[in-house]
């Protein structure tokens, strides 16, 4: 069991976070908020490269920091900027992670070579990094954090650059991976939670505004989300009297999913809210907020 | 969970963890074009630096003054130098029995034939040989020394290889040419001045009260520089005493060959390996984040242990270039420059002294202990300026700033006697840094100048080592509690 207790993180006057509490069990936790909320400053201090400023975070009732390596060793990090060595192989940087996880040659090779077929690189093993694709990269970035079968699976933004068909299979994984460890998926995208996380944790304003599971967390809008039609030339108006959620094209009208607190009007139908329309709807007023970490 | 005890007891790789990451370190700073041209461009400029010295055209005679120290010994007490005399007084007499043959004229010393010839080779007149006063032994007390070798004579025009064309209009052959020139090599040796009186005579305390008044010194810093030349005026008895100074080495006026030695090569050597040192801990220091990938790094089982193994690494690969660099180019300076009779030649002979004051070093020490012993000391000196930089990178932000940093305090340190006040002996100690340690690598070891200090060189190493170490123990336990 992995314990947030009364965290706080402050960059010089800044408040990056403010007295979080959580606790995450076996299972998927998706965290769920708009770039410079404090997703990654959280996901910092729980891989150990941030320390809080207040509070602790324990593992199985220990402080992590205390626990140092012992903490690290049950640890798969991958962080929102994956930084590589673009002139060594997938399979010369999966070794070098693989010594500093502790890993012996004789554990490192096969479990190597299976992470390489997991990601699909396999036939590139032994290639240079430089000239692979975006999402190649980020398939290298996620077999490093799994290389030491970690207990607590830690992921910023690792969707970035997959696609379609890559980022199902990587859902897929993640849910056959969760039976039995903690998987902590960061992302400002909201698809790539929905269907896969135990319990969702949103942000704002530097606190834990929700933790639970999604379809609790979509009855918090319930009745409030609805669908019409509108043409074209009324859709600003629209617009500005209601939270517009999404929008489709449909012969010559729009229509628009929406959300609305008060009674609803006739040709409005009521729908069931999902995970978007409730992210959309909590952080309806924030603009994405300037990460405010100092520079390194 | 072992830290630097990890090791990987497979039979696929018996090296311990903490060597393999060490090597990961290493291969990190040192792939890339840059550290292999630097070391190569390095080794190229050292070459050109030996071969344009003022010693190069004389190679041949110093292969020759190094064969006589070979053959006859270079202690003037030993019996071999009996033997050098004779020999010498022997090829004199041939000399002159050729010579009254073929011109009808005698010389006093082979010098003074050598001066004739070239004389006649430039169309002038040669003054009488036996009324020559230049060819007297010169007084001892003199300074700088003189001699009337053909060695010290800047004029003197060296045999052909054609004895039909040697451009000296008389009829000498190769041969007779080649034997009265090494007569004038051994002359340097046999005839030596009295070199006991010259150091008897050497007015140290006059030297000191010179360079006190050279710096604008007074109180006590003008006071560590007289006790310290107190101190060397003894140290030059047990010199005189133990028959160093009147040890045969080449003749330092005209071949230098202390300072192309230690000077310019080991002050190119240092200079080299301080900008392969800063450049090389700057990149293994700052090398995750600069590659951005300092995230996954530290957030591994490791973790910021890693800086371990770059302090390590560091120090591992300063060293190695160091030793590379003056290995490669030590070896093919010995190979043009033949010191095979004066390895173990005293640093405090007569015969080195290049200016006016002889080189007084405050231990015996031979051409092989003091070229070691700086070597040795530049070594150190490179770990200490590796552990400073690994130090200044845990405040700066990228290996560029880490290299801007170190020049920084550089300067810092070779201007602070400068700028402290020249009455008080801090003024002295100010100047026990490793920076200005290296800016005279010919002066090591030795009293001269204001830095003469005995035992400058191991306080200095011993108090910045410990100095460093702790730094860099606390940059390290800093790091382990530092938002990355």
């Amino acid at each position: 069991m992995l314990n947030v207790h009364q965290v706080s993180k402050n960059f010089g006057s800044f408040q990056a976070l403010r007295s979080i509490d959580l606790e995450f069990a076996n299972g998927v936790y998706g965290l769920l908020a708009p770039n410079g909320a404090g997703k990654t400053t959280l996901i910092k201090m729980l891989a150990t490269l941030l320390f809080p400023s207040e509070g602790e975070i324990t593992y199985n009732g220990e402080n992590i920091t205390a626990m140092d390596a012992r903490y690290r060793n049950l640890l798969g990090y991958l962080p929102q900027q994956f930084g590589y060595y673009k002139n060594d192989s997938p399979q010369k940087y999966l070794t070098y992670i693989a010594a500093l996880k502790g890993m012996s040659q004789a554990e490192a090779s096969p479990r190597i070579a299976e992470l390489l077929k997991l990601v699909a690189l396999e036939d590139v093993a032994g290639k240079k990094m430089k000239k692979f694709s975006g999402g190649m990269i980020q398939r290298v970035g996620i077999a490093q954090a799994m290389l030491n079968d970690p207990k607590i699976l830690i992921l910023d933004e690792p969707t970035a650059g997959l696609d379609p068909k890559e980022r199902v299979r990587f859902r897929n994984l993640l849910t056959s991976l969760a039976r039995d460890r903690i998987v902590i998926l960061s992302t400002h995208i909201v698809s790539d939670v929905e269907p896969i996380a135990g319990e969702v944790i949103m942000i704002k304003d530097q606190r834990i505004l929700y933790k639970d599971t999604v379809d609790h967390l979509c009855r918090r809008i319930e009745g409030r989300v609805f669908e019409t039609y509108v043409e074209h030339d009324e859709a600003e108006t629209f617009r500005s009297r209601y939270l517009s959620l999404s929008e489709k094209q449909e012969s010559s009208r729009l229509k628009i999913r929406f959300l609305h607190e008060g009674e609803a009007m006739p040709g409005w139908t009521p729908v069931m809210p999902n995970l978007e329309d409730l992210f959309i709807y909590t952080y309806r007023d924030g603009q994405e907020q300037e990460d405010k970490e100092p520079a390194k | 969970m072992n830290g630097l005890t990890d090791s990987f007891p497979t039979s696929r790789s018996r090296i311990p963890l903490w060597l393999r990451l060490i090597g990961y370190e290493l291969r990190k700073s040192l792939r890339g074009p840059v550290v292999p041209a630097l070391c190569a461009a390095f080794l190229l400029l050292n070459v050109f630096v030996m071969l344009t010295a003022n010693a190069f055209p004389l190679r041949g005679e110093i292969k020759m003054l190094s064969g006589i120290a070979e053959k006859y010994g270079i202690r003037t007490e030993e019996p071999g130098y009996t033997q050098l005399q004779a020999d010498y007084r022997s090829g004199m007499e041939h000399l002159n029995e050729i010579a009254v043959e073929k011109e009808g004229v005698t010389y006093e010393h082979a010098a003074d034939f050598w001066a004739a010839q070239s004389g006649k080779a430039a169309g002038s007149t040669a003054s009488d040989p036996t009324d020559s006063t230049d060819a007297l032994p010169p007084d001892p007390s003199t300074v700088p020394p003189s001699h009337p070798s053909v060695l010290s004579n800047p004029t003197t025009v060296l045999p052909d290889s054609n004895p039909q064309n040697n451009g000296f209009g008389v009829p000498y052959t190769e041969e007779e040419l080649d034997e009265f020139y090494l007569t004038a090599v051994m002359e340097w040796y046999a005839v030596t001045p009295d070199t006991e009186a010259f150091y008897r005579n050497l007015d140290v305390q006059n030297y000191a009260e010179f360079q006190i008044g050279k710096f604008g010194l007074s109180g006590s810093a003008a006071d560590v520089i007289r006790e310290q030349y107190a101190k060397l005026d003894e140290r030059t008895e047990e010199i005189v005493s133990s028959g160093d100074h009147g040890a045969l080495f080449f003749p330092g006026p005209m071949y230098k060959m202390h300072s192309l030695l230690f000077k310019t090569m080991l002050g190119f050597l240092i200079f080299e390996s301080l900008l392969l040192t800063v450049l090389v801990t700057g990149t293994i220091a700052k090398y995750e984040f600069e590659q951005r990938t300092a995230a996954v790094v530290y957030a591994t089982r490791r973790g910021r242990r890693t800086a371990a193994d770059k302090l390590l690494a560091s120090l591992s690969a300063s060293f190695l270039l160091t030793a590379g660099l003056c290995a490669v180019t030590l070896l093919i300076f010995f190979g043009i420059y033949d010191y095979g009779g004066l390895w173990n030649a005293p640093i405090s002979s007569y015969f080195n002294m290049e200016l006016d004051f002889p080189y007084l070093t405050w231990t015996p020490l031979t051409v092989r202990t003091y070229l070691l012993s700086a070597l040795v000391l530049i070594a150190v000196v490179q770990l200490i300026f590796a552990a400073l930089s690994f130090v200044l990178s845990g405040f700066l932000k990228n290996s560029y700033y880490v290299f801007a940093g170190f020049a920084l305090c550089y300067g810092l340190f070779v201007m602070l006697p400068s700028i402290v006040p020249r009455d008080a002996s801090f003024w002295i100690y100010s100047m026990f840094t490793p920076f200005y340690l290296i800016l005279n690598p010919h002066g090591l070891f030795m009293g001269a100048g204001t830095l003469l200090y005995e035992g400058k060189e191991w306080i200095t190493l011993s108090v910045w080592s410990g100095m460093i170490g702790f730094a860099v123990l606390l940059g390290l336990k800093r790091f382990g509690r530092q938002n990355l």
